[in-house]
């Protein structure tokens, strides 16, 4: 009985840690950037709204999009990695969602086009559990990703791992 | 106190947290919508997180799944058929199909037969004996082919017009076809003409101009033939065109192209595409069905039945094509758009008769050349007549993988037939002119490669009539590209 229980508490140990997904408490939300950077950390909301943003006016493209224009508040990811400091052979950026979901890009492709936003037209964006796509959302321009950009701008971000 | 029962509460509790880790926080939140059209219908369907199979998303638009073809249509420019069983993963809001993909919406019959606007050029360059990348819409041979492309005469447009299009609907076939996103002139004229869906042709949106692959009339031209693409007064594409203007002034140049049609047909051109653009003029000035649009819709009858006469009377076997780029429907305003994925946005029409003697082919079989004895043609008949095996295979792409079980005769067995002695290598080519060169050990008996001519019990439609299939074990993880369709002929070496 007592190998059975071991056994059976190993597994349930290793489930918890397969489900290696970071997905923050929408009332304290963060992003963890982590990986091949000199300070990886856990930016959280307060932080964000903190960071030098700006105003940059993008549509998207895509099932469930409008294809208008809106004013998206928030920050170049290129700046924010370079703030932390990536390690020179770092090649590759994967943004994740707390759903699992997940894009990735060659650093030396970033560029001023993929954003991490927290505002839409003057209001934060919602959580998932009130339907929206944020606290956190990347948007990618079409200009990066070409017309159909949505699939690229990954909503609920909570994770950003450099590699 | 007993270990037991503490380990086992403990383990319990550990696995459930697991457990609740791996499959509730799994659920992927908000789902997402899918558009699913049929030529009459457009349905929105509410999915929830996960990997959903196509005839569950069918069946969730209050219709049952009859194992009919499936269109999937990507924001990456793809249309492709897939069949049950194929899974949508939604996740992050959006519907996504294989890797990478993500899926504008599903497209099926809803009961009815349907293709795509892609059969137009197939269908012309099989039929003129030049390469088609895919199958056409019927087998047949013949010596002139003409298309006349009606702007903007979706599907529904046709159907509601009672008798106004007798000439049209009188036609050997008329079908739905749909045409790609975005619905609008250079996007689905583009792959009409080519054959190939946005992601290979190269015209995506409404700014792209340049082809990336030839059109069936510039295939026909390398190859020889004479041809005559004819337009209005329009660069919506970087192709060779003849452009005509309002001459006579009666407010469409309709009028013009149908002369500068009939004179290519006198003149013996050979491969003629005429492109009338009033109908679609009309809907956008006047209203979907106004009178003005009507009025349109019977002119072009009258040209369509002026078209099929003069061939009817030519002793040249002759096939007429005709085709819409997109359809329409009506705006807030009451005037003609498209542009959306709905259906009479979509769904065009796609139609086909035989003229001046023309008669249909049997279905094409397989040409067995050996470099030591000779050429033999075996027809589709004899070789579903050959001893068949079958096996549940899986073809896998880069947008998902097909399971199903396949029907066909082993690459062994056609080898063994029709040549002596052990090959080296074995080529294998498509009517769509491509080709791969296997090595021999595939033909050995029991390898597992087959030529397949059935999935789940029926043809393979748009994949065949004949098709190479390579299992995984041999071909590795993604073997579709490796899964050559439309195979026509096989070359041994040895
Ligand atoms: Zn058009
Ligand atoms: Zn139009």
């Amino acid at each position: 009985m007592p190998a059975v229980g071991i056994l059976l508490m190993l597994m349930g140990a290793l489930i918890y840690m397969g489900s290696d997904r970071v997905s923050p408490d929408e009332d304290d939300w963060f992003v963890r950037v982590s990986g091949m950077v000199e300070n990886g950390t856990d930016i959280h909301m307060e932080e964000f709204r903190g960071l030098n943003t700006s105003v940059f006016s993008m549509a998207l493209e895509g099932t469930g999009e409008d294809g208008e224009k809106h004013d998206y508040r928030g920050t170049p990811l290129m700046g924010l990695l370079d703030g932390l400091g990536v390690h020179d052979n770092a090649t590759r950026v994967t943004v994740r969602a707390a759903d699992g979901y997940s894009r990735s890009f060659s650093i030396s492709d970033l560029d001023g086009g993929i954003l991490l936003v927290h505002e839409k037209d003057g209001k934060e964006l919602e959580g998932r559990s009130e339907g929206g796509d944020g606290p956190i959302r990347l948007i990618v321009s079409q200009e990066h990703a070409g017309t159909f950009n949505a699939q690229f701008s990954v909503k609920w971000v909570s994770e950003v791992v450099v590699s | 106190m007993k270990w037991g029962p503490t380990i086992a509460v403990v383990s319990i509790i550990l696995l459930a947290v697991g457990a609740f880790f791996i499959f509730v926080l799994q659920d992927e939140g908000t789902g997402a919508s899918l558009i699913v059209l049929t030529p009459f219908s457009t349905h929105k369907v509410e999915l929830e997180g996960g990997a959903v199979p196509i005839e569950r998303i069918i069946e969730h638009t209050g219709a049952t799944y009859d194992n009919s073809t499936v269109l999937a249509t990507t924001t990456d420019g793809e249309v492709l058929s897939v069949g049950g069983g194929t899974e949508i993963t939604v996740q992050n809001g959006r519907c996504l199909l294989g890797d990478d993909s993500e899926l504008l919406g599903l497209s099926w019959g809803g009961g009815m037969e349907i293709t795509t606007t892609m059969s137009v050029a197939r269908t012309a360059l099989y039929s003129m004996n030049l390469p088609a990348p895919g199958v056409p819409l019927v087998w047949a041979g013949v010596e002139r082919v003409v298309v006349l492309e009606l702007d903007g005469l979706g599907w529904n447009l046709y159907s509601n017009a009672n008798g106004r299009l007798n000439n049209l609907s009188g036609m050997d076939v008329v079908m739905p076809a749909l045409t790609t996103y975005p619905p609008i002139t250079n996007v689905g004229t583009a792959m009409a003409v080519t054959g190939l869906p946005p992601a290979e042709n190269g015209i995506r949106a409404r700014s792209d101009h340049t082809l990336l692959k030839p059109t069936f009339l510039e295939v026909g031209e390398n190859d020889g033939r004479s041809t005559a693409w004819i337009e209005g007064d329009s660069g919506f594409l970087d192709a060779d065109m003849e452009n005509n203007v309002d001459s006579d002034g009666d407010g469409t140049i309709d009028g013009e192209i149908h002369e500068a049609v009939m004179a290519h047909l006198m003149a013996g051109t050979e491969i003629v595409l005429g492109h009338y653009h009033s109908i679609d003029d009309a809907g956008h000035q006047s209203g979907p069905e106004s009178e003005d649009h009507l009025e349109a819709m019977s002119n072009i009858n009258g040209y369509v039945g002026e078209v099929i006469s003069f061939l009817e009377n030519g002793t040249e076997p002759s096939i007429l094509i005709t085709f819409s780029d997109h359809g329409m429907h009506e705006g807030r305003d009451g005037l003609g758009v498209h542009g959306e994925f709905r259906h009479e946005d979509m769904f065009s029409i796609v139609g086909y008769e035989l003229l001046g003697g023309a008669e249909p082919l049997p279905e094409p079989g397989l040409t067995v050349v050996d470099d030591i004895s000779s050429t033999v043609e075996i027809t589709f008949e004899e070789f579903v007549e050959l001893p068949t095996v079958e096996a549940y295979l899986v073809v896998k792409g880069s947008k998902g993988d097909e399971g199903g079980n396949y029907r066909g005769v082993e690459l062994s067995t056609i080898v063994d037939l029709h040549t002596s002695g052990d090959p080296v290598t074995i080529r294998l080519s498509a009517m769509d002119g491509y080709a791969v060169t296997l090595p021999g050990h595939y033909a050995d008996e029991g390898s597992g490669v087959i030529l397949a001519y059935e999935k789940d019990g029926e043809g393979l439609g748009d994949d065949g009539p004949i098709r190479l299939i390579i299992p995984r074990s041999i071909a590795g993880e993604y073997n579709g590209q490796e899964c050559l369709k439309g195979v026509i002929r096989l070359e041994v070496n040895s």
